[in-house]
């Protein structure tokens, strides 16, 4: 059973003062199913939707039409928010209170027992990096990744079922974003469903099992990110900066024995054109029996790169697209 | 009773500084005066304006700064929110005007003054209506606006209700005055509890016109909280 069902949701906000201009829709009739221990991935161009579908999700806003079931029940049902956690894209939590102060508020709106609150707080804290300084102190005085820190830690409350997460890595340092990382993998595996809305492709293809694309209210796209890739591409591939690169017509000669394409130097990296994954392994096998030494070799764009571009401009989703709202 | 609401709500308007300031002048100056003046007389109205005080925004700031959607993520229902945020500023402006009575008790029974203790009961229990009628009323006024909204509302509502006020009686339009009486009593609901002192039966009609302003102001607040989109994207 789904842990979250989206059917034909249809979203719009009033025009201008009093809806004098109209209704401009910001979902037009989106379905989507969220299978439990998944996470996925909204992206999409600023004003696609995104946020408008999270706040259905989350209750904050009332669909036109539509229906949004939660493990069967409404979203606005207190047993599901029991079991939500939400970290909001604007992190404006109470910044009167200490950070362990803002925790302890949280768990007990969460209706946790009061014995376990300081031991679950301090571990929620310690799992996303605060330490006790950090802690004590005002989160009115907290830095952007510190907020982002907190608020993570304030969604994970009472070890949520279905985590909505806006943005979550905004302002967040390297080491932060391992540890979200390594938060998201440890969620996965204990079932909790996992929406994530980010512009940030990257990290969105790296922890999420399924992506889906909204452009102008719609599902455009869903991709399964860990699915094997199919896709051409261009390949980067660094060569040894101890020997002479080989000539452009020896690269062009190679590439085009393993299937591929010479596309040109770009210091200190050759790029080349590869069909799919495949082609990218021949072609560095071939680059290395011939001799060539590579160092390095990494797609020019990630995927979702290249989905986001092709279904931004309109150019479809390309060839592991599912049509819009037709899988979960 | 969720405690916590209640708590993390007086919390954070006492860590205001602008209202606490307001809180003593509304009431220092009053305490000052009854202690001149040898009677509790000017502390009679204080708990009104000290609710107003910690009612104002109580719903508005949240939904404008955005603090209020991590709230209602939580097992918490709209509508226990905005009982317990009016529970909360009517239960504090009660409490901190009878703080003011006993202070100005004592003060009166340091200069050889000894307060009636009818006439103290009666007062805490007005103290305890107007306080749970303005912190309604207030409570109300920040579902339909953002911020602090509200205060605006309240006054416009007011000064144009003492302006229709003034011109009803200048034309002699006996309706309109009327009229702007019952938006007074509606902006802040007050019930008197003199009949305590005289004996005589209590005024069915003031108590039930005072519940029934109260009750039509969470209602009003709680439907309108209801039906308010939260997301940032609703604009």
């Amino acid at each position: 059973m789904p842990a979250i069902v989206v059917e034909n949701l249809v979203k719009s906000y009033p025009r201008g003062m009093g809806g004098l201009g109209g209704r401009v829709t910001a979902l037009a009739g989106v379905s989507l199913t969220f299978e439990p221990g998944e996470t996925v991935g909204i992206i999409g161009p600023n004003g696609a939707g995104k946020t408008t579908l999270l706040g259905c999700l989350l209750g904050f806003l009332r669909p036109d039409s539509g229906t949004l079931s939660i493990e069967g029940r409404a979203v606005d049902d207190l047993g599901v928010r029991a079991a939500t956690g939400y970290l909001p894209e604007r992190l404006v939590l109470d910044r009167w209170m200490s950070g362990m102060a803002f925790m302890h508020y949280h768990h007990a709106l969460a209706r946790l027992p009061e014995g376990t609150r300081q031991r679950d707080c301090q571990a929620l804290l310690d799992r996303v990096g605060l330490d006790r300084e950090a802690a004590g102190r005002r989160v009115g005085r907290y830095s952007r990744g510190m907020l982002q820190r907190l608020a993570l830690a304030q969604a994970l409350i009472g070890s949520p079922r279905f985590l909505y997460l806006d943005e979550p890595i905004s302002g967040v340092d390297p080491a932060g974003i391992v540890t979200f990382r390594e938060i998201l993998s440890g969620l996965s595996s204990s079932g909790a469903t996992v929406i994530i809305n980010s512009h940030q492709l990257s990290e969105v293809e790296r922890v999420c099992h399924r992506v889906v694309f909204v452009k102008q209210g719609k599902v455009e796209a869903m991709e399964t990110t860990r699915a094997g890739a199919s896709h051409a591409r261009v390949l980067r591939v660094r060569l040894s900066t101890e020997q002479v690169a080989p000539p452009a017509d020896r690269l062009t000669a190679i590439a085009a024995e393993a299937g591929a394409s010479y596309r040109g130097w770009s210091p200190p990296d050759a790029r080349f054109a590869v069909a799919d994954d495949a082609g990218a392994t021949r072609l560095l096998a071939a680059l290395l029996a011939a001799g060539v030494a590579v160092t390095e070799a990494s797609p020019e764009e990630g995927r979702l790169e290249r989905l986001f571009t092709e279904a931004a401009v309109g150019r479809g989703a390309g060839a592991s697209a599912t049509p819009p709202g037709g899988a979960s | 009773m969720n405690a916590t609401l209640v708590a993390a709500f007086l919390r954070q308007r006492f860590t205001s500084p602008i209202r606490v300031g307001l809180l003593l002048l509304v009431t220092v100056f009053p305490l000052g005066g009854a202690v001149l003046m040898n009677t509790l007389a000017p502390l009679a109205g204080i708990a009104s304006p000290i609710a107003f005080i910690l009612a104002a925004g109580a719903i508005g700031q949240d939904v404008s700064s955005g603090t209020l959607q991590l709230l209602l993520v939580r097992p918490v229902s709209r509508p226990s929110l905005l009982v317990h945020r009016w529970l909360g500023s009517a239960l504090a402006a009660t409490a901190i005007t009878m703080l003011m009575l006993i202070l100005g008790s004592g003060a009166l029974v340091l200069r050889g003054t000894h307060p009636d203790a009818l006439d103290l009961i009666r007062m805490v229990l007005e103290a305890l209506c107007s306080a749970a009628g303005s912190a309604a009323v207030m409570v109300m006024l920040s579902t339909l606006v953002g911020g602090l909204g509200d205060v605006a509302l309240f006054f416009a509502a007011l000064i144009l209700s003492q302006m229709l006020e003034v011109l009803g009686t200048f034309q002699h339009w006996d309706w309109l005055v009327r009229a702007c009486a019952e938006v007074h009593g509606v902006l802040s609901p007050q019930l008197s509890w003199e009949w305590m002192l005289h004996g005589t039966p209590p005024s069915w009609f003031a108590l039930a016109s005072w519940a029934s302003t109260v009750t039509l102001a969470l209602a009003v607040g709680i439907a309108r909280l209801n039906r308010r989109e939260l997301s940032y994207a609703a604009g």
